[in-house]
């Protein structure tokens, strides 16, 4: 079923192509059709940047076709069908990327109602449009890879519109409320799983099911009177419960203490752990709760694009299981660990990221940008020795991923776009330990700090 | 790490940055201006409007006239005059404008004005669409259309 939409999906993409003819947008009686296909290649030196990079992989790419109609003056529908894969994420299922009605009753109210792009930043919106940025890859200290399924759009309502300030500009904002379908096998669960604060311990989940209770974002711009400056704020917060199996890590020294300390799991402890087995224990269930804030800032002078953008994401986890930790108790207890009526609470904790990103349009075909982007996934142990200190990573440099990027991009005439990028990285942050196994010859490292990735993409829009 | 442990197929990508990062310092970009008028259907309610309204108005942010009428933005597709009524009045590059609004297009948020080939084009169709505004060179229009006054 899954691949007849698929073919039916690029069928109807590669029709539009050919029927738009001039390769414009196609319209049929009041219907516009507008679609683009990306396909990438992503090359690295060490460590595998979400997809098997290290040997190259063209698994790297999104095709979208929207059909859009006004209605009335005031109303318009519309719907975007997207495909994208990036190694083991997307693997082009095709999903309703949005699908909207939106009344507009007046410049500084509309409502939108059903599924919509998810307000963060200056781009996340437009994530997905190769065609619209000069960058391949997003600044991954604000628009991480593996949170982009679960800010990519919302299903729920919105507000909008923009707001006249005299002599001060104008005021752009967005209130959104709903719900997202996240999908357990996906890169926010996965990333869930890889940086699971108990990991240390080798207490691991492994995400069956996630029910988001309630996802908001909002935005304001304020469009200065300085030409060109754009100042900007954005919040969005989630709530969600998840079921997941729980698994002990038999190699993992606390584990061994825990099952050593239970007698039922005693007897076990030796002979698993000397296969390197993984025992699975009674489901587990968690919530948690994330709260993201946004600065940003972009200015635009002539064929120069400056923008800036600093984020803070705040993470609650609660972690369920009373059979499985009232027994364990006594073991976490004496590890830092507190149970209260089978629930152990993680400590608050917070990441950052930033970016300052600068692109010239020096020709109607060609422009260059680069950016500088900072991430920590705890912004109270940026140098990571708290993580190894934890057991968490036995490398400090997963506390952080600094990012040096320089990108080119041709525009070839009006519908095509080739890019090359190049990425200098510091550090291994966000990189998931699904796509980067524990090597076989102990004296490996998982991940290297200091690698390259390169990144091409060639792009076609209508 | 090393240069030269990067696989070939990347150094081919670096090499291609920097080739073209210094070919485009040598390719010239400016022109010289033309003059532009703003122009509108007889039904529009105005005489004349500040250059923030204008902005605003053909970045999509203001999209009804003061008597309700909905407006219709009309825009040529490239030229002189495209590209100096864009930096005068909207504060943004022809590349900008048009990324702008297919952002708005691809994220659901709008429709992307009526852009034309010729002035001619364009002059029709704002002379007979209500509620129409756009732009024309000044002196080859100058008294057939209703024109705005840019204060």
């Amino acid at each position: 079923m899954k691949s007849a939409v698929k073919i039916m999906f690029l069928s109807a993409l590669f029709a539009m192509c050919c029927l738009s003819g001039n390769a414009r947008a196609y319209e049929y009686q009041g219907v516009d059709i507008r679609g683009f296909i990306s396909q990438g290649y992503l090359q690295s030196t060490d460590n595998n940047f979400f997809a098997e990079t290290e040997d190259g992989t063209s698994q790297f790419n999104e095709a979208g076709i929207n059909f859009s109609a006004e209605v009335s003056d005031r109303l318009r529908l519309g719907v975007q069908f997207l495909s994208r894969d990036l190694g083991t994420i997307g693997n082009n299922e095709v999903i309703l990327d949005w699908a909207i009605a939106d009344y507009h009753f007046r410049d500084w109210l509309g409502l939108t109602v059903g599924n919509m792009k998810f307000v963060h930043g200056l781009y996340n919106e437009t994530r997905d449009l190769d065609m619209v940025r000069t960058f391949i890859l997003m600044p991954q200290s604000v628009y991480i890879e593996a949170w982009r399924e679960a800010i990519s759009s919302i299903q729920g309502a919105g507000l909008y519109g923009d707001l006249g300030l005299s002599d001060m500009g104008s005021l752009s904002y967005d209130l959104q409320y709903g719900t997202v379908n996240l999908d357990s096998d996906k890169g926010a669960a996965r990333l869930l799983e890889d940086q699971w604060p108990f990991g240390g311990m080798g207490l691991l989940v492994d995400v069956d099911r996630i029910d988001v209770d309630y996802t908001y974002a909002g935005s304001i711009r304020w469009i200065t009177n300085l030409e060109g400056l754009i100042l900007g704020g954005s919040t969005w917060g989630y709530q969600f419960d998840a079921e997941a199996t729980t698994l002990l890590d038999t190699t993992n020294p606390t584990a061994r203490a825990l099952m050593q300390s239970n007698p039922a799991l005693q007897a076990l402890a030796d002979p698993l752990g000397a296969y390197g087995a993984r025992l699975m224990l009674s489901p587990s269930e968690f919530g948690v709760e994330t709260v993201s804030y946004t600065a940003s800032m972009e200015f635009m002078w002539r064929n120069l694009v400056f923008a800036a953008e600093y984020m803070r994401t705040t993470y609650n986890i609660e972690f369920r299981n009373s059979p499985l930790f009232n027994t364990l108790e006594p073991v976490l207890g004496a590890n830092g660990v507190a149970v209260q009526d089978g629930t152990i609470e993680v400590d608050r904790f917070s990441s950052v990221g930033y970016y300052t990103s600068l692109a010239y349009r020096f020709a109607p075909w060609f422009e260059l940008g680069t950016y500088y982007s900072v991430y920590y996934p705890n912004e109270d142990d940026k140098d990571g020795e708290e993580r190894v200190a934890k057991g968490l990573d036995d490398q400090d440099h997963r506390g952080w991923l600094k990012d040096i990027a320089l990108t080119t991009r041709f525009d070839v005439n009006e519908n095509w776009i080739i890019k090359l990028e190049a990425h200098k990285m510091d550090g291994s942050a966000i990189l998931l330990g699904a796509d980067n196994p524990v090597p076989e010859d102990p004296a490996e490292d998982r991940y290297e700090e200091d690698w390259y990735l390169f990144a091409a993409k060639m792009t076609f829009h209508f | 790490m090393k240069l030269r442990s990067i696989p070939l197929i990347a150094r081919i990508v670096l090499a291609g940055i920097v080739f073209s990062a210094f070919g485009g310092f040598i390719v010239p970009a400016g022109h010289a201006a033309s003059e532009v008028m703003v122009v509108a259907n007889d039904s529009v309610p105005l005489e004349s409007l500040s250059r923030d309204a204008v902005q605003e108005i053909f970045l999509g942010r203001k999209t009804r006239w003061s008597d309700g009428q909905k407006i219709t933005l009309a825009t040529l597709k490239e030229g002189e005059e495209h590209g100096d009524f864009l930096r005068m009045y909207v504060g943004k590059t022809p590349h900008q404008f048009k990324n702008y609004w297919k952002s708005q297009v691809f994220t659901g948020r709008g429709k992307a004005p009526e852009a034309f080939t010729s002035p001619d084009e364009l002059a029709e169709f704002v002379t007979n669409t209500p509620g129409a505004i756009g732009y024309l060179p000044q002196r080859a229009y100058q008294n057939q259309l209703k024109s705005l006054m840019i204060e």
